[in-house]
């Protein structure tokens, strides 16, 4: 559908943005998504494991293994995702603000 | 009933598999540990798997799926390959002796088109992301309908001195000392002189003078077009009326290489009207 489509490409950036924000220290992917779970921003298993690997072939998150108790990767944001973050944020305080104007009254 | 972990194995290992050789064991005891949590304690495991996505689809997502025809290209793609295999069916079906010999001879073998094709916007795709810079976009003259006029100038030449061998062949063959067979051969059969050969040669002519026309005003104009697409159908009619009638020349073997030619002729003159007339600019209202 139309909808879901536009919706999907909605979401993408902003998931994106939203990793980025909790990975100032290390955190392992399912810790990962509860985390944005529990703040009303659920994803996919499927699209944030690929999207974490995406992010890290991209100099963006660097990652280590960690293997006392369970084995699990943990992901933090390198120098330049924190540059990124930070650019990324900015923007999407503009953006937000912006759409903010353009729909106020819409209700 | 396989368990847990064994339906997590396989799962991995059918991700794992679609994946870059280098990143396979990597990839694999990272998602095997992280389905190991996401599924524990799940009434239904499988369930929750399908939910994860196809193998296929996550091995996409952890990498950029290459594509050999870009989608940007994909309608040009499939337009062309349409145009392609109908223009050889068609040619196959005026050259073949009934349909067996058609089907194995064009039917099947028209398939190169579209293998080609893959192929050549294959090659331009990763031409394109290789040198971007060289493939910007350049406005074109000819797309606001101007001409090229030195080119169309060398094609009038061109197609006068073709039209002036193909009507005098005989006669030219005669000057230049050529065997009497040859000068047979290529000598019209008096039918054809009669009619319809005047009539091609008229509509040959008109072509030629429209040609000129479009090239001294320097673009096209809406009247010119629609001259250019009668014209065009004109001549498409006579010559298929040419490939119906009876002989062209004396010689059963130039008439036979030259009705060949011509249903060549307008196959391609068919497809070229049906481009012009479908890009034909559309006037804007305002």
């Amino acid at each position: 559908m139309v909808g879901d489509q536009l919706e999907l490409e909605l979401r993408r950036g902003v998931v994106a943005l939203a990793v980025l924000s909790q990975l100032g220290e290390f955190r392992y992917g399912y810790e990962l998504r509860r985390v944005l779970t529990d703040n009303g921003l659920p994803i996919e298993e499927g699209t944030l494991y690929p999207l974490l690997r995406r992010l890290e072939g991209q100099g963006v998150l660097s990652s280590e293994w960690r293997t006392d108790g369970q084995p699990r990767r943990y992901y933090r944001l390198s120098p330049a995702g924190k540059e990124l973050y930070a650019r990324l944020r900015d923007s999407w305080s503009g953006l937000n603000e912006a759409v903010r104007r353009l729909t106020e009254g819409d209700d | 009933m396989l368990t847990t972990e064994e339906l997590i194995d396989a799962y991995v290992a059918d991700v794992a598999r679609l994946l870059p050789r280098s990143q396979r064991e990597d990839v694999a005891a990272e998602l095997r540990a992280l389905l190991r949590e996401e599924l524990a304690g799940s009434d239904d495991p499988l369930a929750r798997l399908r939910a994860f996505g196809r193998p296929g689809d996550v091995a996409a997502r952890y990498g950029q799926p290459s594509t050999v025809v870009d989608p940007a290209d994909g309608r040009r793609f499939v337009r062309l390959t349409v145009i392609g295999v109908v223009v050889i069916w068609l040619l196959g079906a005026i050259s073949a002796d009934g349909v067996v010999d058609w089907y194995q001879a064009y039917g099947i073998a028209a398939l190169w088109w579209p293998g080609f094709l893959v192929v050549a916007f294959g090659l331009t795709g990763w031409a394109r992301r290789r040198w971007p810079a060289r493939f910007l976009w350049r406005p074109r003259k000819s797309t606001a309908g101007f001409v090229n006029r030195p080119g169309r100038i060398a094609a009038f030449a061109f197609w006068t001195a073709g039209a002036v061998v193909l009507v005098s062949a005989a006669w030219l063959l005669e000057r230049l000392g050529a065997a009497p067979q040859a000068v047979q051969a290529l000598t019209f059969d008096p039918d054809f002189a009669r009619f319809p050969g005047p009539l091609v040669l008229a509509l040959l002519v008109a072509e030629l003078a429209h040609h000129l026309t479009v090239t001294i005003h320097g673009r096209w104009r809406p009247v010119t077009r629609d001259i250019d697409v009668a014209l065009g159908l004109l001549t498409c009619a006579a010559l298929i009326g040419v490939l119906f009638a009876g002989p062209v020349y004396l010689s059963t073997e130039a008439n036979q290489i030259v009705k060949f030619a011509i249903a060549v002729i307008v196959a391609v003159s068919l497809v070229d009207l049906l481009i012009k007339v479908r890009r034909r600019p559309q006037p804007v209202n305002p």
